[in-house]
């Protein structure tokens, strides 16, 4: 029955652990896409994302899909990169903090800031971990821009 | 009379529970020890410390990070210039698209 007590302590202090220090470094992929009015081959890089979202309204008015950058950095709580992107765009990103809300859900909290040549944006956001968020609608050419961003903290 | 009865039962009986041997009968039926056997310190140490490792393993793996990605995005905060934005919530997926409506070049001309 001794044996029991250590056992359950290492346990629980394992388990508390887990639960209130999560990694805080997050990982953020962000993409910007050329969404185009002609047809044109589908982009292999964008084969998840286009079957998931691009495929279906309001995107899906656009016939073609180019990957112009797709950016993957990791954040400390706090830090704020800026991206700089082949068509003249630039966006930063702020990562503020890391949430994990009382049902458990890990969240990312941040503000990505998007700048077009007759437009731009900051948007404050609270995302599910690894989950897709986008700034959609500036135009380059004939086509408009899109933002997808998403963020880990842990794998 | 009655002496001479009761002492003869009392000596049946005698003779008869000596020929019977109840403790090496019960004895009989328990199982024989094993001749490694397992000493008492292992299963007092290992017992729980298994169970408590699959409890633990079992924890983790239902309370770790989970694999099902769910989109749920809300906006903080929204500030934009040279355009109006609109903020749609996608309905398969629910991903939020925060929408810019540049004026078109005919519009500002």
């Amino acid at each position: 029955m001794s044996h029991w007590v250590p056992l359950a302590l290492a346990c629980w202090l394992s388990v508390n652990a887990r639960a209130e220090a999560p990694t805080d470094t997050a990982r953020c992929v962000l993409r910007l896409i050329h969404a185009l009015p002609e047809a044109g081959p589908p982009d292999p890089r964008l084969a998840d994302i286009h079957r998931l979202h691009l495929s279906k309204p309001p995107f899906s008015v656009w016939r073609s899909f180019r990957l112009l950058a797709d950016e993957t950095r990791e954040l400390r709580p706090r830090q704020q990169l800026e991206f700089s992107f082949p068509e003249g765009q630039k966006a930063s990103l702020l990562y503020t903090e890391h949430l994990t809300d009382p049902s458990g859900k890990h969240r990312v909290r941040g503000t990505l800031h998007v700048q077009g040549a007759h437009s731009g944006a900051g948007t404050g956001f609270s995302l599910d971990e690894g989950g897709l968020f986008m700034v959609a609608g500036q135009r380059l050419g004939k086509g408009i821009l899109i933002y997808a961003l998403s963020c880990r903290t842990e794998d | 009379m009655d002496n001479e009865l009761g002492q003869l039962i009392h000596n049946t009986l005698e003779a008869e529970s000596n020929e019977f041997d109840l403790a090496a009968r019960v004895m009989a039926r328990l199982p024989a020890p094993s001749s490694g056997g397992t000493p008492r310190g292992w299963r007092l140490f290992w017992v729980p410390a298994l169970a408590t490792a699959g409890a633990l393993a079992l924890f983790l793996t239902l309370s770790g990070h989970d694999n099902s990605i769910t989109n749920d995005c809300a906006i903080d905060q929204l500030d934009v210039t040279g355009a109006s934005a609109t903020v749609l919530k996608l309905n398969e997926t629910g991903t939020t698209v925060v929408w810019l409506n540049e004026a078109s070049e005919e519009e500002e001309l």
